[in-house]
């Protein structure tokens, strides 16, 4: 841990990090402390800069995970215990037991120390209304609508008040009080936004609810599920901005034909219902290691940009985050997202 | 009247499990150890089950990763691709990409099924059934979905009538994709056939358990297929979707929720199954989870398992 913080400090040109190294070596380093996250933080954000990336935050350093990091600050929900997502993976699962509201804004102190140590532009991630009620069990909310003889449609009711309360008593906020300290982007983790296509409209109100009237750049992240699903409710949310999983469904040929692109179907769609919305189409597969060639990167970005009509509606990014991935291997991915990025503006002159 | 209750899918691994098979990823265990540990556990939940009045008995299925992993792991002509989502979950499974014609490669269920363990009671194995397989597939092969499905039939036959020797006496075709939306007209006689390709030679019961979605997607075509047990979801179907058709068949009720935690109350249930047998009038009842307990933690999933019971036996006392 002692070499692998001394390495990465003067890699990433981490000021002052011999400071670490050295109460590293001191011992009796406690395992959670505010001074140890800061300089997680701190090596996360110049792990980004000095990669090259124009759009950064830190990692997510200070959260044990999307979802279960925030429960504290939300009232009405508590973990039960944990459930499978995929293999041998699992995440903890609460019940939603009351209604819901804010305790306390969360995510506060990290984007403050962000903001103040950042060199480049930051994006705060926050996880969405949707995703944070869809994956809760939704007890209380279904208990209000025990008279509803149709089981789908009480779930559905009971699920739309939910997410709506969510929006409106959690996220709204939340998200005003981190525009208040100064944040200019914030992104909506939403992966579960397209789980149902007859709850994707309700994913759209919710996010609406929580931005309108805020002054702030708002973007949604989506990934691993059915984009089809999303059209044409998309169009109507006040985002500038969506960004997606496809490197991990694409091939691993260069080309920019649809055969070699066969990952970057959905841009197709975003051109036909939402074409005034930026897009971020994910170029590097975060749950392999192999790393993405430059040219590989270079020449998805040309084919969404050929099926965007233009460049600038396109932003070059991860499919998702790199956590499951060693600080070596993750490295060379962001190297190899910023050069084909290079490489894909070159084209355009 | 019949009655009687059983588990539909996987059982949630214990947490000793789970950290078992982390040190194992982590070569910090020898796959013999591991492999101690899932037997001890799957002993450990049909014991669970024997002991709530379960009468036809799983073993847990603690080894399958999802549904589909097993096939995708071992059916020559097959590869895994990347994540995805499991219908409309939180959970996720590597798509199986046909490649080439789907031929079996040494038996597969036989060593995933603690079948052992399960001889001299009436157990059951759950499988995909062909329709469901072929959907959360990409076919890059066949292009066409009645072979992909004709052929992944035959697999499983194979692999049924192996397990019927070593004493399983019953299957369950966990069918979801047949019930999120209506499958096509076009698709309907291939289902059938499919179905038929499945069983053949088989004298196991078979169950058709549907869930994710309402089973009035399916109606009336569930009740000619060549089933014994037709399974519903009641969390999505609704009673009086149904009540009009025919059900000359063992009506398999999905009302254990296994992706909610509220917990339901069992003179509910049975107030429900009552209604249920005055409107369908089936000729027998099972009682189950809509489908796979997993989506519990483990604790949540032995309090289910216990209502289940709890129901059963109201049902019984009423029936005596």
């Amino acid at each position: 841990m002692i070499e692998a913080a001394a390495n990465w400090g003067k890699r990433l040109g981490v000021e002052n990090y011999q400071e670490l190294v050295d109460i590293l070596r001191g011992g009796n380093v406690p395992e959670k402390s505010p001074a140890m996250e800061n300089w997680a933080s701190l090596y996360a954000i110049r792990f980004f800069e000095s990669a090259g990336l124009d759009v950064v935050y830190d990692g997510e350093q200070r959260r044990v995970e999307m979802y279960e990091h925030l429960l504290e600050f939300v009232s009405g929900i508590t973990v039960l215990g944990i459930v499978k997502v995929w293999g041998n993976n699992y995440y903890r699962k609460a019940a939603v037991h009351g209604q819901v509201g804010l305790i306390k804004p969360y995510h506060s102190e990290e984007f403050v120390f962000v903001r103040d140590n950042a060199r480049k532009e930051v994006k705060v991630p926050v996880t969405g209304p949707y995703t944070l009620a869809d994956w809760s069990y939704n007890e209380y909310y279904t208990k209000r609508r025990q008279e509803v003889e149709d089981p789908s449609v009480k779930r559905l009711e009971a699920k739309r008040d939910l997410v709506l309360d969510v929006a409106k008593k959690v996220l709204r906020p939340n998200v005003k009080h981190l525009v208040e300290l100064g944040a200019k982007r914030i992104q909506f983790d939403e992966p579960a936004a397209t789980s149902r296509k007859e709850e994707v409209e309700l994913f759209v109100e919710a996010i609406n609810a929580v931005v309108t009237g805020i002054d702030c750049e708002f973007s949604i992240h989506n990934c691993y599920s059915n984009y089809e699903h999303l059209f044409p409710y998309i169009a109507d949310a006040k985002v500038k901005e969506v960004v997606l999983e496809c490197a991990n469904r694409d091939g691993k040929s260069l080309g920019t034909d649809s055969e070699s692109r066969g990952g970057y179907k959905v841009v197709n769609m975003f051109r036909e219902y939402a074409g005034h919305l930026r897009i971020g189409p994910g170029v590097i597969d975060v749950h392999v290691d192999e790393v993405e060639s430059p040219e590989l990167v270079r020449d998805r970005l040309l084919y969404c940009a050929q099926k965007m009509g233009s460049p600038e509606s396109i932003v070059a990014c991860n499919d998702c985050g790199l956590r499951t991935r060693s600080w070596d291997v993750a490295y060379s991915k962001e190297l190899s997202l910023v050069e084909g990025a290079r490489l894909a503006g070159q084209e355009y002159g | 009247m019949n009655l009687r209750a059983f588990l539909t899918g996987i059982h949630p691994r214990p947490e000793i499990l789970i950290k078992k098979i982390r040190d194992y990823e982590r070569g910090r265990i020898e796959k013999e150890e591991l492999e101690v540990f899932f037997r001890t556990e799957s002993e450990k939940v049909i014991q669970l089950q024997l002991q709530n009045g379960i009468t036809s008995v799983i073993d847990g299925m603690l080894k399958w990763d999802n549904l589909i992993a097993p096939f995708a792991h071992s059916v020559s002509g097959l590869r895994e691709d990347g994540l995805i989502r499991w219908f409309d979950n939180n959970t996720f499974y590597r798509k199986p990409i046909v490649t080439d014609e789907l031929l079996p490669s040494g038996p597969i269920l036989e060593d995933m099924t603690y079948h052992e363990l399960l001889k001299g009671k009436p157990s059951r194995v759950v499988v995909p059934d062909p329709y469901t397989f072929a959907t959360v597939c990409e076919d890059r092969f066949y292009r066409s979905r009645e072979k992909l499905m004709m052929d992944f039939s035959q697999i499983l036959n194979g692999e049924l009538k192996n397990l019927e020797k070593l004493g399983i006496s019953e299957v369950q075709f966990s069918a979801p994709s047949l019930v999120m939306a209506e499958p096509a007209k076009a698709d309907l006689e291939i289902i059938q056939n499919a179905m038929e390709q499945s069983i053949a030679s088989l004298r196991m019961k078979v169950c058709l358990q549907t869930f994710f979605g309402s089973v009035r997607n399916l109606l009336p075509e569930a009740l000619e297929l060549p089933i014994d047990s037709l399974g519903i979801d009641f969390s999505e179907t609704d009673l009086r979707d149904i009540q009009d058709y025919d059900f000359d068949l063992e009506v398999s009720c999905g009302v254990i929720n296994s992706r909610q935690s509220l917990m339901e109350e069992p003179d509910r249930i049975a107030a429900f199954i009552r209604r249920l047998r005055e409107k369908l009038s089936p000729p027998s009842i099972a009682l189950c989870p809509n489908c796979d307990l997993e989506f519990l933690p483990y604790h949540l999933a032995e309090k289910k398992l216990q209502i289940l019971s709890e129901s059963l036996r109201h049902l019984r006392v009423e029936r005596n």
